[in-house]
Parts: structure tokens; sequence; C-alpha cells
């Protein structure tokens, strides 16, 4: 079963297509939205305390956030090189390269609980479980408060994504989606490459910059 | 499978793997200017590799390139409105004075009123 259904109040498949890529679209500009207010809660808080922001970046392992970066980049190939698979006609392929991308996404989160438990035998934990003595102004402990937040909505994206493309990974295997039939593969794939972004941005500022 | 479907996976693996190479490039690039003594300029810097690598996502594996305008519009106003979230709230903080609630009343005495 690969033709697409055409929905009764769309003329054709190219403006059902249309209307559906605009409203996952939409979607991403709520999620952007829903980062932005840490976003922003980020840029008022190290405004207000360069100095212990700069050493809280300072102590985040430089490593493990740019193996993290690398990591997702690559993923965020193979989801696109899957759509272009897929868009072919090569289905079992678009498959196969979604199955490595979910496990490129389980290393990121492998890699985070790593740097998770890190944090937790030196007592940084988010708001009044601060207990870090090497930085023990109330700056640092704001930063990891954001950090926290910052990465655990991430994570959550991640593991949400994760299950998105293994659910389509699963549908291309299964033959589901084919040439012409290839709009869920896409949409879900747009999902991963914001997760992807907004790690992007997260990956400077929460362990690069430390002028 | 065609011919044809061969030579188009080939085609966009190309771009793809290209597209891939410029962010891990721009990735190291990141990477060793937050190790230079930029100073204070290099938050700015690390911002705008981030956006430069965010303009390949949205174009290259998004497909914004080949989509209707209509849907970069969406996408560009979200980032904007997120934009003027972040910097008008630095702006109140980075600018805020305190000052006297109201006007210090004249040291006048009862009896001259």
């Amino acid at each position: 079963m690969n033709a697409p259904r055409l929905a009764e109040q769309f003329e054709d498949l190219a403006k059902q297509g249309q209307a559906a890529r605009l409203g996952m679209w939409l979607f991403l500009g709520s999620e952007l939205l829903l980062f932005g207010g840490l976003f922003a809660l980020y840029a008022a808080y190290r405004a207000m305390y360069p100095a212990e922001f700069a050493e809280a970046v300072a102590h985040n392992s430089v490593a493990i956030g740019t193996t993290n970066t690398l990591v997702l980049i690559t993923s965020s190939l193979t989801v696109a090189m899957s759509v272009g698979a897929v868009r072919a006609d090569r289905p079992r392929r678009a498959g196969r390269l979604l199955a490595l991308s979910v496990l490129l996404g389980a290393v990121f989160l492998a890699l985070k609980g790593v740097e998770y438990a890190a944090h937790f035998r030196d007592g940084i934990l988010p708001g009044e479980g601060y207990r870090f003595a090497e930085l023990p102004a109330a700056g640092a402990s704001l930063f990891f408060t954001l950090y926290y937040l910052l990465t655990g909505l991430h994570a959550l994206h991640v593991t949400a994504g994760m299950t998105l493309l293994g659910w389509l990974s699963w549908g291309c295997l299964r033959g589901r989606y084919a040439a012409g039939n290839d709009l869920h593969v896409e949409l879900g794939g747009l999902y991963w490459h914001l997760v992807d972004i907004v790690w992007i941005f997260l990956w400077p500022l929460l362990y690069l910059a430390h002028p | 499978m065609t011919r044809a479907a061969t030579a188009e996976t080939h085609a966009s693996t190309g771009r793809y793997v290209a597209v891939w190479a410029a962010l891990v490039g721009l990735t190291l690039l990141s990477f060793l200017l937050s190790r230079a003594p930029l100073g204070a300029a290099e938050l700015p810097a690390a911002l705008a590799i981030a956006a430069a690598k965010t303009a390949l996502v949205l174009l290259f594996f998004m497909h914004l390139i080949e989509q209707r305008t209509t849907n970069a519009v969406v996408i560009l106003t979200a980032a904007a409105y997120v934009v003027l979230l972040a910097s008008l709230t630095t702006a109140d903080v980075v600018t805020r004075r305190t000052f006297p609630r109201a006007p210090t009343p004249p040291a006048t005495s009862p009896a001259s009123r």
C-alpha cells in the first residue's frame, strides 16, 4: 500500500502535502518558542552574573559536549539521507539509515547520562539541591539550574525523536513508504533536525563560551 | 529499482555529505575560536557560527531551499521572536537602575504650611 490517500478537502496531493509541511513548520515554530523562554532566561542571568557563568561553563566537559555535537550532526546527516533514499524509492535503505539515527540518538543520551552522573557526584543539582563546593556563588547555581532545564528539555525531545524515527524506520523496512509516499519520513526528519538545531546553540552556550 | 533512482540517491547523498562536512568544519572552527583569547567577542562569534550552521541545516537537511517561502516565513518569524525575547529581557537587566521610589519630600516645618 504505497499511494497516499487524498483527503476530500484537498484538490490534489501537492496541496495536501504543502498543508502538512506548513503545519509541521508551525509546530516547529512553537517548539522554538518553548525553548525561547529558557534561552531568554539564560541571556538575562548571564548578563547579571558574567563571571560566575564563565566559571561554571569552564567546569563542563568540553570533550563530552563536542562529541555529542558531532554525534547529533551525523544523525542529522543519516536522517537527511533516509529522506533522499525513500524519495529515490529505496525504503529498505531509508529504514536502515533511520535505525542508525536512532542508535546515534542513544549514544547522545548515554553520553549525557555519563555527564549527569559526574555532576551528581560533585553535588551539582538543580535549584535548592545545589551543593557544589568549588563554585558556591549564586550565579553558578543559577547556571546549573538552567543547564538542567535546557538539557533536560532537549533530552526529552531527543527521546521523542528517537521514538518517532524508530516508528518510521519500522515503516520503511515493512515497505509502508516509497517514492511518492515519503511525506511522513520527511516530516519526522524535520522534527529530528530541529532537535539538532537546538543543540547547535546549547553547545556553545553551555560548554564553550567562557571568556 | 531504476537507474534514474540510483543516480538520484547518489546526487542527494553527495549534497548531504558536503553539508555535513561543512557543519563539522564549522564545529571545529567554533571549538578552536573558543580556545583563542577573543575576550568579549567570543560569545558573539560562537553564536554567529551556530547561526550559520542552523542556516545550512534549514536549507539543505530540512529542504527549505526547495519549499515554498511561506514555510520559511513561519520558522523565521518564530526565530525572530526568540531573538526579541532574549535581547529585550537582557536589555532590561543590563540597563536597570535603582532610583528613589518618589521625590524626597522637602524639609519644611508644619508651621510654614
